[in-house]
């Protein structure tokens, strides 16, 4: 080795480094559309990846029923308990539902913030060096996917949102992403129910933060976390978690909760798509507005 | 034919690392670290050792953008990170070919380089916010200990294999 940078290889090496920061600068904007060579590579190693994962599910899915049956004694007996319980929340749910559309009726409602529609899809890849939190599905612009869809994983928690969409994969960006501009618009379920918002992820404990919460809030331990409907992402009423511990925020203005996710962010498979049909703005407000 | 087992193994390899992998490791709050594959970085310095720095080259810088698209949102990170690894350890002697130590020396100096380097880029366009004993402790040590457990691991697969492609491409030359 004669000279380990030549004159030559210092301008080469000076104009990579101009080049590094330029298209970090370029992609560091938040895009929502790649461009179409990205999107070729992304669905090409997609389908690979799809060949991988999909078996692996499969395997995976095979040892996890061989572990449910030793414990199917014992859930039976607490589901059995728990079946008295049942009928009579179904009772009152039916209630609550007649009760529901009938004034729905009155009201001449037809859609509500929580309308949305569902898409199966597939994770087939994970970010292997973990310091942003992103998956992929193999749902794309062809399925009818599109940015800032919120995504539920199969127990029906709510794990983020579709971040960047190409023909047949798309990306999601998980809650537990430390991305400042990663927020919901959250509410917690009481009789008075309490707004605030989830931001960022406490990784050690495996908890959601959510901040910004009133401080006359009485807050207690085990209330679920839903989202509230009202960023215009998310449809209301999916599930986040539940409250674990509450305590003032850094400057004693608000309350901070954190929450146990009823998503397990790292045991993803199937999960699904949802697409909110309720539009964000009555029609008529926005007649009214131009006439 | 045996001019594409290498770019297939490697590009095997880069979606292992997304797909099998992430299902096989237990994660962060279960054990406390973060255990990152740096399986290609190991791959090029192997292909740098036994094909050349300019084979090694364009492998980083193929893989690399291909890393970028499909793993990362920022372009450009593991390009860079990746053509660097192919440029600085291309050491074809017959010495270091032959030596496993050796191998694994540089396996090791490749991967806290590439590490360090981005651990530092994305502190520095605040993607992370984690110290630098944290980082050490939780991500990089692990992560080496992997990387060159895998490096001994493939040692000698991967060798055999260069040999035979190595030989096939000097046969095509006659």
């Amino acid at each position: 080795m004669p000279s380990f940078f030549s004159n030559k290889k210092l301008i080469i090496l000076l104009v990579s480094i101009i080049i590094l920061v330029a298209m970090i600068g370029y992609s560091r904007s938040d895009r929502e559309q790649v461009t179409g060579p990205e999107q070729v590579i992304r669905d090409a190693v997609g389908w690979v990846q799809t060949i991988f994962t999909k078996p692996a599910y499969a395997v995976a899915g095979f040892f996890e029923n061989v572990r449910d049956i030793q414990h199917m004694y014992e859930e039976n007996k607490v589901l059995k308990a728990r079946l008295d319980e049942y009928a009579q929340i179904s009772v009152e749910r039916s209630l609550l539902r007649n009760e529901n559309n009938t004034l729905k009726d009155m009201l001449e409602l037809e859609e509500s913030l929580n309308d949305y529609l569902m898409r199966s899809a597939v994770v087939i890849q994970r970010s292997p060096d973990r310091w942003t939190e992103y998956i992929g599905l193999n749902k794309g612009s062809d399925d009818g996917i599109e940015p800032n869809m919120g995504v539920i994983d199969s127990k029906g928690g709510l794990i983020g949102k579709v971040k960047q969409v190409s023909e047949f994969s798309s990306r999601i960006q998980l809650l537990s992403d430390n991305d400042r501009t990663n927020r919901v618009s959250a509410m917690i379920a009481m009789d008075q129910p309490e707004y605030g918002f989830i931001e960022g992820y406490d990784e050690d404990a495996g908890l959601l933060i959510m901040r910004k919460i009133d401080f006359e809030a009485e807050i207690e331990e085990g209330q679920m976390v839903t989202t509230s409907g009202k960023g215009g992402v998310y449809p209301s009423g999916l599930l986040i978690g539940e409250v674990v511990r509450v305590e003032p925020d850094e400057y004693g203005l608000t309350q901070n909760a954190f929450i146990e996710p009823t998503a397990d962010f790292y045991a993803l498979d199937y999960v699904y798509i949802i697409e909110r049909t309720s539009t964000t703005l009555d029609p008529e407000l926005l007649e009214e507005e131009t006439s | 034919m045996s001019r594409f087992y290498i770019p297939t193994l490697v590009f095997l390899l880069l979606v292992i690392e997304g797909t099998l992998f992430q299902l096989v490791t237990p994660y962060q709050h279960d054990i406390g670290v973060t255990i990152v594959p740096r399986f290609i970085v190991v791959m090029l310095v192997l292909i740098g050792i036994h094909f050349g720095r300019y084979s090694s080259i364009i492998y980083g810088l193929v893989l690399g953008l291909v890393y970028d698209i499909v793993y990362t949102q920022l372009l450009g990170v593991y390009m860079f990170g990746f053509g660097f690894i192919g440029y600085a350890f291309a050491y074809t002697y017959k010495l270091v070919q032959d030596s496993l130590l050796l191998h694994l020396l540089f396996v090791a100096l490749a991967v806290s380089i590439f590490e360090y380097y981005q651990f530092g880029l994305y502190r520095l366009i605040g993607i992370t916010d984690l110290s630098a004993i944290h980082f050490f402790n939780e991500r990089f040590l692990p992560g080496l200990v992997l990387n060159i457990a895998f490096a001994t691991l493939v040692y000698i697969p991967v060798k055999k294999l260069f040999q035979y492609v190595g030989k096939q491409a000097s046969l095509r030359q006659r």
